[in-house]
């Protein structure tokens, strides 16, 4: 996986071989725990720190809310909640 | 071990079941909420489990488990945002809310439905094709089995090719977003005026009336495949990463001109492309299928995910004899993930060896709710319904009868399906035989027209007379030949002169002309005694009387609504439709008795 700076979607390459992508060793049942924004915190940290950092998801979230406002205006309470804890980052 | 799945947010939201590895009960929400393929949390599907499980609740669960992991799926969000960035609004709009609103807060919003998330209170994740693999394999009568998984997108996957042996699933291959063989065929959909997702089997169903001529022009421009059927999309050409239609001004202009919409004609040239989108799907599954022999060197195939529903293909990989034996989970789409998180987890906690059963654990499909011969008349009496209770053979007999005489009737026995497909318990029956079955169905009782024949279900053992390959396909998942048809040579040139698939759909052309389609294929359920014991006795019954070993058999839903779940569901529809004949269990209801003013008059959004 790219880094997120550096991510552009895969192009076709018509002298490779194959396309296939190798499954990594990953624990393919998680558990899954957050209610409340800190864990939340926690959580992205821990799952997405190895390849996208906390200030590069700020970058994306930011760019993300600030460019569409109104995709967030009709939220509810939770997503509002969330919208809050992604700017406090 | 009882252990909760759940699917939502996506499409087609959905609860399953198990109690120590089986299956006791699956259903989607869409059934309940009478919203199609409904995605919202599965409160009532859910509800239903803990119900048929023992009256239980969240406290008595040791899991409960969740098909797709949000937060992966938000890491997919941010490269894709990162990746369109000066043109990520759209995206931004259509997926935002959805995902920082609801998906990433699935455990609470899980919690505040069932007060406890099991013994140990909290919410497991299985990775969306790993629920997809899970429940192609543990139901499946197959000790080891190579599993394939193609859907549009899950997470980052969107293809997986996995080896499944005794409890454990290895996951050996993967394709990624954005490149999707199941984006592509949507795209193919939206851009012949479909409805993407509940209209990828429309495409499907016209493909017979085109030729694949487009075929090289998708391979040059839209995707390159590789021997292996590994496969890269084209991104120029579509414009699904941005949130906005699946297509783009660079795609029409490859295939002559803007999508038909969906009050227009359907023209040769949509005939042709969904001949070549087909086409093209068959060969990557065929390829796909023979590096999964390969890779895992079984003999048996299990198949998951949305592409998993394309019966043709199926029928294709059948008959490319790359596998002895093949089985697909009925519910193949998201909904069928629910099943298959809760098996991943409860296989992958448990030591208990796994026992695959014959013909499998999967029960028919018949998983979701019933209603007693008590419980129906308690509702007709409070009702004032008339209707007549009639013992098994008297029953099935006047079935018979009735069906003989071109009536139409609507059937609500046992436990309702889950999955896409109407197997005899909610479903719509006629007579095969019939010229004029297909268009008075059509008209009068699904108000469609359609250039679609309606399928077939026949008595297993009489399969090899009116198919080819003799096949089992209890789940109506496979398309086979239709025998003793007559020759579709003069197909093409036909339509050359006049496109009009409903009059060339409603000719005789075979002895079953109402199943039979354009090009005398037909997508077949077949009927055991064993697995699906009402509607073998109803079919053999007709068989009896007729000598004809089929029936027509269609979901018992108008267009635009889900298939009916409860008796009075079942009871609106009759009186809403053209319908002669409702039988609930032991009941039998015909139409001219019914009251006049319980009759309906409701409209339904266009098909």
């Amino acid at each position: 996986m790219n880094r997120i700076d550096d991510y552009t979607f895969p192009v076709i390459d018509r002298m490779a071989d194959s396309y296939f992508e190798e499954q990594k060793e990953e624990e393919m049942l998680t558990v899954y725990h957050f209610s409340t924004l800190p864990e939340l915190r926690h959580m992205l940290q821990e799952r997405l720190g190895g390849s996208i950092s906390e200030q590069e998801i700020l970058e994306v979230c930011r760019n993300v809310f600030r460019s569409k406002p109104s995709a967030v205006q009709e939220a509810e309470d939770i997503r509002r909640e969330v919208v809050d804890f992604i700017y406090e980052l | 071990m009882i252990v909760l799945g759940i699917s939502a947010y996506y499409h087609d939201s959905a609860a399953a079941l198990i109690c120590d590895g089986e299956i006791i009960a699956a259903v989607q929400e869409e059934r309940f909420t009478r919203i199609k393929q409904d995605r919202s949390l599965p409160v009532h599907a859910i509800r239903y489990c803990l119900e048929a499980g023992g009256h239980l609740k969240g406290s008595d669960l040791d899991a409960v488990v969740y098909y797709d992991d949000p937060v992966l799926t938000l890491e997919r969000y941010l490269y894709n945002v990162k990746a369109v960035q000066d043109d990520s609004d759209d995206l931004v709009q259509l997926s935002g809310p959805s995902l920082f609103g609801q998906k990433l807060w699935i455990e609470k919003l899980l919690r505040d439905e069932l007060g406890m998330l099991g013994r140990q209170d909290r919410l497991y994740i299985s990775r969306h094709h790993c629920s997809h693999a899970a429940s192609a394999f543990y139901p499946s009568p197959f000790a080891s089995a190579a599993i394939l998984t193609v859907d549009g997108v899950g997470e980052w996957n969107t293809t997986t090719i996995s080896h499944g042996h005794g409890k454990k699933i290895d996951i050996l291959k993967t394709i990624n977003y954005p490149h999707s063989l199941g984006l592509l065929y949507s795209a193919f959909t939206y851009f012949c005026g479909f409805k993407v997702n509940s209209g990828d089997y429309k495409l499907m169903g016209l493909a017979p009336y085109g030729k694949p001529v487009y075929k090289q022009l998708i391979y040059d421009h839209l995707i390159d495949v590789k021997a292996d059927g590994s496969f890269r999309m084209n991104p120029e050409y579509f414009d699904y990463q941005h949130g906005r239609a699946m297509t783009n001004a660079k795609f029409a202009e490859l295939f002559g001109g803007r999508e038909r919409r969906p009050e227009e004609t359907i023209t040769l040239r949509e005939m042709n492309i969904a001949a070549s989108a087909q086409a093209v799907t068959e060969e990557i599954l065929v390829r796909l299928a023979r590096t999964a022999a390969r890779l895992t060197k079984e003999k048996n195939l299990v198949m998951a995910g949305g592409v998993a529903l394309n019966c043709t293909a199926n029928g294709l990989l059948v008959r490319e004899k790359i596998f002895d034996h093949i089985w697909i989970q009925p519910a193949a789409g998201d909904a069928g993930g629910a099943l298959g998180a809760a098996l991943a987890w409860y296989y992958a906690q448990n030591e208990t060896v796994r026992h695959t059963e014959t013909p499998d654990s999967q029960k028919g499909s018949f998983l979701g709710p019933s209603y007693t011969n008590e419980q129906i008349a308690a509702w007709m009496a409070e009702k004032h319904i008339p209707a007549h209770y009639l013992e098994d053979d008297a029953l099935f007999d006047t079935i018979a009868e009735l069906l003989d005489q071109q009536k139409v009737i609507g059937l609500l026995n046992g436990r309702m399906e889950y999955g896409p497909r109407a197997l005899g318990h909610r479903s719509i029956i006629g007579d095969p035989r019939s010229d004029e079955m297909q268009s008075r169905m059509n008209l009068r009782i699904k108000y469609r027209e359609s250039f679609r024949p309606f399928a077939p279900s026949v008595l297993r053992e009489r399969t090899a007379d009116y198919f080819d390959p003799e096949l089992d396909s209890p789940y109506m998942l496979f398309c086979c030949g239709v025998r003793n048809a007559e020759d579709p040579a003069n197909l093409h040139e036909e339509l050359q002169k006049d496109p009009d698939l409903i009059r060339i759909i409603n000719r005789h052309r075979s002895p079953v002309p109402a199943i039979t389609h354009v090009d005398n294929s037909a997508r077949i359920q077949t009927v055991d005694a064993q697995t699906n014991p009402f509607f073998h006795r109803l079919i053999k019954a007709f068989e009896k009387r007729t000598g004809c070993g089929t029936v027509i058999n269609t979901s018992f839903n108008v267009r635009g609504e889900p298939i009916v779940c409860t008796p009075e569901d079942a009871y609106n529809c009759f009186m809403n439709t053209e319908m002669d004949v409702l039988v609930m269990e032991n009941h039998i209801l015909y139409k001219e008795e019914q009251p006049k003013e319980k009759l309906r008059n409701d409209t339904y959004e266009p098909d």
